[in-house]
């Protein structure tokens, strides 16, 4: 939770301290809603396997960019999600309410020059993701022997990829359409392996979007 | 330590504060829980409780000899130990998680009184 806290508090920080700037280059600030969608990983343990994976939620961001150099950008970008973490085997399943919180700072490559009314572009980063378990913990839950659903937290490393399309609508508003993909390693502290089960790879997000930004630079 | 817990085959249970609920592996300890933990053979108390009568809730029985309970070999901080009011021959141990407690699916937990040891393992979070 203090690290939480100290996530908002410096993506905050970062907003104020860019904030005065923005106004002399061409800065973006902005938000958006989608939908976060997870692909699934096996757990493997001696009797079976089962499927683990975050329920498709909502999601929402805020970003700051920097369209400055050409094609070239970048923006500073803060994401966050709902979504229960989910156990599913033998037609049985598991759920427990968790919640994801991002920070990450992506380099954006526009296909058109700045200044252009529509500029498609693609998106690469890192970061970091913190994954919240937050659901009541009992005593017994369904496939404890594949893995255990936990309120705790996770820190994790994490790469970003994506592209979408800003649509410049009036002199300092965008209308911005994007997909992104975020990878994270598997979250083990809050879907933790049974005693003897195993789970590997990565955690991949799919969370297309649909938002809105503010720009600094009239007309584009 | 294996089996279920209870006073049949001597194996420590051990309770959540948090929230009421028998600890397991889905409902692990994290560091800074309180803890009940009920068992038997506890030794003698002060005041004596006869065998087969409920244990007092005024004066509390507990024990004489001090017992230390370590977590991941933290020592916990042990705010009651006595016979449970109410129950018969019940012994319950109150103690705190430290906050250094080592996390893992199988952590010992170690009560040890008057020379007597039972060891259990317990899943510990963050």
């Amino acid at each position: 939770m203090k690290f939480t806290l100290t996530l908002v508090v410096s993506l905050a920080m970062c907003c104020s301290v860019f904030a005065p700037t923005a106004t002399a280059q061409k800065w973006e600030t902005g938000g958006g809603v989608g939908g976060g969608f997870y692909t699934s990983n096996d757990v493997s343990a001696p009797g079976g396997s089962a499927s683990a994976k975050i329920a498709t939620s909502l999601a929402a961001s805020a970003w700051l960019a920097n369209n400055g150099v050409g094609k070239w950008g970048g923006e500073l970008r803060g994401d966050f999600q709902l979504g229960s973490l989910e156990l599913n085997g033998g037609g049985t399943q598991a759920t427990f309410a968790a919640r994801s919180y991002a920070l990450h700072y992506d380099v954006l490559w526009h296909a058109t020059p700045n200044g252009s009314r529509i500029r498609p572009f693609v998106a690469v980063g890192a970061g970091i993701k913190v994954y919240q378990g937050t659901g009541a913990q009992v005593a017994y839950q369904p496939l404890s022997n594949f893995a255990l659903l936990t309120q705790a937290q996770d820190l994790t490393p994490l790469v970003s990829a994506g592209g979408g399309v800003k649509v410049q609508l009036a002199p300092h508003l965008q209308l911005r359409a994007e997909l992104h993909d975020y990878l994270t390693p598997f979250p083990k502290q809050v879907i933790t392996p049974a005693q003897g089960a195993k789970v590997s790879g990565w955690m991949q997000d799919f969370v297309p979007m649909v938002g809105i930004s503010y720009t600094s630079a009239e007309g584009r | 330590m294996s089996g279920t817990a209870g006073p049949e085959t001597n194996i420590p249970t051990v309770i959540r504060t948090d929230n009421n609920l028998l600890v397991t592996d889905s409902n692990p300890v994290h560091r800074t829980d309180a803890l009940t933990i009920y068992f038997t053979g506890c030794g003698t108390t002060s005041p004596a409780v006869p065998d087969g009568q409920p244990s007092p809730g005024s004066p509390l029985a507990m024990t004489v000899a001090a017992p230390t309970v370590q977590l991941g070999g933290m020592n916990m901080s042990v705010s009651f130990s006595g016979l449970a009011p109410g129950q018969v021959g019940v012994c319950q141990i109150n103690a705190t998680v430290p906050s250094n407690t080592p996390e893992g699916l199988s952590v010992p937990l170690v009560i040890s009184q008057g020379g007597a040891v039972q060891t259990i393992s317990l899943r510990v979070v963050n």
